[in-house]
């Protein structure tokens, strides 16, 4: 079928580049007494060296339960039901367990989104670090503790020494959340993920961290997975992005491209509900509708249901990303782009 | 001052409201004082007849607490809230009774500001029926009149909360504060909790409702963005105080604070062109227990100088209509 | 929005997918089935129970004493000859109405108060918590003793021992509840509504907080109940020749050896109405959560 080949298409253009993750079809479902949920539905993305791939979408979409997964954090009622995570040629979702705690923490690390609730309150920040650096390779009492000092200045905590004798209570937000990254950091590890890491945290605290994040991502030479419902935060942040909705990929692409030559109506849809600097005073164009409850997905695109380009065959099938343009996918069957009644100049002007 | 002559239609002096952290006994015994959050600290702003203010800031601000001092929700410890010249602040039970029917609140939280076990139904009755708004026998066909007003029909009259998503929550939410037939909306971060594209069909629909019904707004919100499309005049509000206020487009084209201009630089635009490394402050905010002397704004500013350590600024017009409250942007000079 | 049948499991029975909503809900909520069964059972014993006695239960017959259990007589007969299972089923309405009181009485009036309390705050809530403080500083039996030792036995001065001693628990439980409920948006929208003091209480605060308190209840008769028959065990409660199931276990005291059917039906019947309201509580807890899909 010709969505087979589309998505063996995806497949190959994104291996080309190096691949530190590449995902294949991975499909979660929570099994419940009465229903069956596809929270993630199909989807092959891949994530390059060094780079911030951006996972945006709305509530339901997915996003965090495929970050989740990537470190096999999906527990009962939830599983992988099938496909594949590689990392570095290797499949994480069949690996043994054993095998698996040695990447994980180690060369796969993830951040989340409540500072308040992700640190233990009754140990000491030092204690929590050093919970992490807990075997041989990281030296001995003196130099496990030097490296907590050093991951602290990292992540831009003045006076390490004696903040690390601290308690989380004594931190405010944003101070628990860079303590946060400095425990992902502590192996120094090859890709980092990031569940929402920013959307608890005030604006301006919001910046200092997603530029931080950057700057550590640059020096270390980490790959960046930012799950995130802000377009504004892909903007300032991403390399390329995929946006997901109802469990599955509707667009996948670098950041740029997305902003000005987006494909999908899903995402034309959701740039047109943002207020952003140019259309104030102006109504904005929301997607009527609601995104659907994941137990009862609209068969054929998911999207079709809110979608003013709807047609019949929208309703059949099953979309698969194609491309539609040099390191472009899109899962929309039609392009759409010369309808949309965007006003291209008005939303991110230059 | 403004384009709308005439005296504001809501009016706040000086309001103040601080709430004391409840002390253990040991430190009571060793005579220790009980802490003091001072939420709002002396603001005074007004709202015309048919705007929509917005005021924007990160947690702590005292935003929300401002907005429910006004609703008199929490009683205030000073300062003077007039609406339409009636005194809110001093208004008795009996008073105020009446007083709601004008001012009614948008809450934040879609799943808990209706009550579960009512019905749709139920709840717009219940209103109209308590304010005896309108006779018994147009009571029925009110509430399907509410329901379409805010864009939703007459199938969720027998549902339950639990049965809608968040974005239609809140449309029941403002459909039960339209029931009161108010003339001033108090909105405290209605779209906050819901996802984006279901919050451009609210802010759609407060923006057409407030045309169509002639409605004053005060419209609070930590989302720039949000409050930058909707309001047409916004005050920056940080620890307790206003640091700005003016017409949006003058605010944000214009930041005469350097508060303000953190926020907006802080902002995540839609434009991966505009992108940054550095970030636009530096360190946390200081909880509103232990606020800075003089300007409190400035352990964070980068401009920060003598005066603004040790003098607290006070709001002052930089050009028509726009005041700032910083020492540095009133050299008598233009507004960088 | 439509659900196509696709996505369900078809795990569910297809007889259960027939059915409609109400009854599915029996079938589901197996607690609130088993337990409504048994304390209808109970109910219905008790009121029919001068019909479904095959004996007066307080005539004496000197030649039948201690019979063992037989089909004449179902669970045989006491020291004084009387049917122990006519006993037992006349001593039904007797417990299940002191069980039933002492909970129903209480459960009002520390409502009321702790409503009250809770949602004011201020010095009502201080001076009564202060008395809080004092009542459960009694053990409760040994309150209840003391109460019904003053009062005199019966079984209406045992309920209103009970009463006296258990309305402070109901009342803090309430205000305990009204305490969090009384900060939640929909309850400080009512305010902003312009509702009084006494609607939003009773509208909006009271409905969503009464669960836990009924669920406590249907409990807490099981344990009155167990109550009730120490006291007529102790001989405090119903007085002899009154049936009631604590007095007859009492009364078999002595012949536990000999005759153990004396002590121990009754104490199946007790054992029995309890674990019906335990069932029920259960039951309810579930069916109580608003917003429940069915």
């Amino acid at each position: 079928m010709a969505s087979a080949n589309s998505r063996n298409n995806t497949r190959t253009v994104e291996r080309k580049a190096q691949n530190l993750v590449q995902i294949e079809d991975l499909r979660v479902q929570f099994v419940m007494p009465r229903l069956a949920v596809k929270a993630v539905d199909g989807i092959d993305f891949s994530i390059r060296e060094r780079e911030t791939f951006g996972l945006v979408g709305e509530s339901g979409s997915g996003k965090s339960v495929t970050c989740r997964s990537i470190l096999r954090l999906v527990h009962a009622p939830g599983r992988i039901v099938s496909g594949r995570i590689l990392y570095n040629g290797r499949d994480l979702v069949s690996m043994k367990e054993k095998e698996f705690n040695k990447i994980r923490g180690h060369q796969i690390s993830m951040i989340f989104q409540d500072p308040m609730t992700a640190l233990n309150p009754v140990l000491r920040i030092r204690d929590q670090i050093l919970e992490t650096l807990d075997n041989k390779s990281a030296g001995d009492g003196k130099e496990k503790i030097e490296r907590a000092v050093e991951l602290m200045k990292l992540v831009g905590i003045p006076a390490p020494e004696r903040r690390l004798r601290e308690y989380p209570h004594q931190f405010s937000g944003g101070m628990r959340q860079r303590v946060m990254i400095a425990i992902a950091l502590s192996r120094s590890p090859h890709l980092l993920l990031a569940d929402e890491p920013t959307t608890a945290v005030d604006v301006t605290i919001q910046d200092q961290i997603l530029k931080l994040l950057l700057r550590i991502q640059h020096e270390q030479g980490m790959s960046l997975l930012l799950v995130t419902h802000d377009l504004g935060v892909v903007a300032q942040t991403c390399d390329r992005v995929a946006v997901m909705y109802a469990g599955r990929i509707m667009e996948l692409t670098d950041t740029a491209t997305l902003f000005k030559d987006a494909h999908h109506p899903y995402t034309m849809g959701l740039m047109d509900s943002v207020p952003s600097r140019k259309v104030a005073g102006k109504r904005l164009k929301p997607i009527p509708g609601a995104p659907p409850s994941l137990a009862h997905v609209p068969p054929g695109c998911p999207f079709h249901p809110r979608c003013e380009y709807a047609t019949e065959e929208c309703r059949e099938g099953r979309p698969e990303l194609r491309q539609v343009g040099p390191g472009h996918a899109s899962a929309c069957t039609k392009d759409v782009r010369q309808h949309s009644s965007r006003d291209l100049e008005g939303v991110y002007g230059t | 001052m403004e384009p709308n002559n005439g005296r504001p239609v809501l009016e706040i002096k000086d309001l103040c409201k601080t709430f004391k952290l409840p002390l253990g006994l040991l430190p009571w015994m060793l005579g220790r004082k009980a802490e003091v959050v001072t939420a709002v600290d002396h603001v005074s702003l007004g709202v015309q007849k048919g705007e929509i203010l917005g005021v924007v800031g990160e947690s702590g601000c005292g935003k929300t607490t401002l907005l429910r001092c006004i609703a008199r929700i929490y009683e205030s410890d000073s300062g003077k809230v007039l609406f339409e010249e009636n005194d809110l602040t001093e208004a008795n039970p009996q008073q105020m009774r009446g007083l709601r029917r004008k001012i009614q609140v948008i809450f934040q939280d879609p799943y808990s500001s209706l009550n579960p076990r009512l019905k749709v139904k139920q709840v717009l009755d219940e209103v109209l029926r308590v304010h005896d708004i309108v006779p018994p026998e147009k009571r029925e066909e009110r509430v399907l009149e509410l329901l379409r007003l805010v864009g939703m029909d007459c199938e969720a009259l027998n549902r339950l909360p639990s049965q809608f998503s968040g974005g239609q929550r809140q449309r029941i939410g403002i459909a039960r504060a339209l029931a009161m037939e108010p003339s001033l909306l108090l909105a405290d971060e209605p779209v906050s909790a819901l996802d984006v594209s279901i919050q451009a069909q609210v802010i759609n629909l407060l923006v057409e409702l407030q045309e169509n019904l002639g409605l004053t707004m005060i419209f609070v919100s930590h989302d720039l963005r949000v409050v930058r499309h909707i309001s047409a005049r916004v005050a920056v509000m940080y620890l307790g105080k206003i640091m700005e206020i003016g017409p949006t487009e003058a605010v944000f084209a214009n930041p005469g604070h350097c508060y303000t201009k953190v926020l907006l630089a802080a902002a995540p635009e839609l434009d991966p062109t505009l992108r940054t490394e550095v970030s636009a402050v530096q360190g946390d905010p200081p909880s509103p227990i232990h606020i800075p002397p003089g300007c409190r704004f400035h352990p964070r500013c980068s401009e920060a100088t003598e005066v603004c350590r040790s003098e607290i600024p006070s709001l002052e017009e930089v050009e028509l209509g726009h005041f700032v409250a910083c020492h540095l942007s009133v050299a008598g000079d233009q507004v960088v | 929005m439509n659900a196509p049948e696709t996505t369900w499991l078809s795990g569910m029975p297809r007889k259960l997918r027939s059915l409609t909503s109400k009854e599915r809900l029996w079938r589901r909520n197996r607690s609130l089935f088993w337990g409504s069964l048994v304390v209808a059972a109970f109910v219905l014993i008790a009121i029919l129970a001068k019909q479904l006695s095959p004996y007066n239960p307080i005539e004496q017959n000197w030649e039948n004493t201690l019979q063992p259990p037989s089909w004449q007589h179902l669970c045989g007969t006491d020291n004084y000859g009387r049917d122990v299972f006519s006993r037992i089923i006349s001593a039904t309405p007797l417990d299940l109405t002191v069980a039933v009181t002492s909970v129903i009485l209480p459960l009002i009036v520390g409502v009321i108060i702790g409503t009250v309390a809770g949602y004011y705050g201020g010095i009502v809530d201080t001076l009564f918590m202060r008395l809080v403080d004092i009542v459960i500083a009694f053990p409760f039996l040994v309150l209840i003793i003391t109460i019904v030792a003053v009062l005199g036995p019966g079984m209406q001065n045992v309920v209103l021992a009970v009463a006296a001693a258990s309305w402070i628990i109901y009342a803090r439980l309430v205000r305990g509840e009204i305490l969090v409920a009384k900060n939640l948006e929909y309850v400080v929208a009512a305010k902003t509504l312009g509702f009084s003091d006494l609607r939003i209480m009773a509208r909006h605060i009271l409905p969503n907080v009464i669960t836990s308190t009924i669920i406590f209840g249907a409990l807490d008769v099981v344990l009155d109940l167990l109550v009730a028959s120490s006291l007529g065990f102790l001989g405090l409660g119903a007085q002899p020749p009154t049936p009631e199931w604590g007095a007859i276990i009492s009364e078999g005291r002595g012949f536990m050896a000999s005759a153990w059917w004396i002590s121990t039906f009754p104490g199946i019947a007790i054992i029995l109405v309890g674990i019906g309201f335990a069932l029920l509580a259960d039951g309810l807890a579930d069916l109580l959560r608003p917003g429940q899909e069915v």
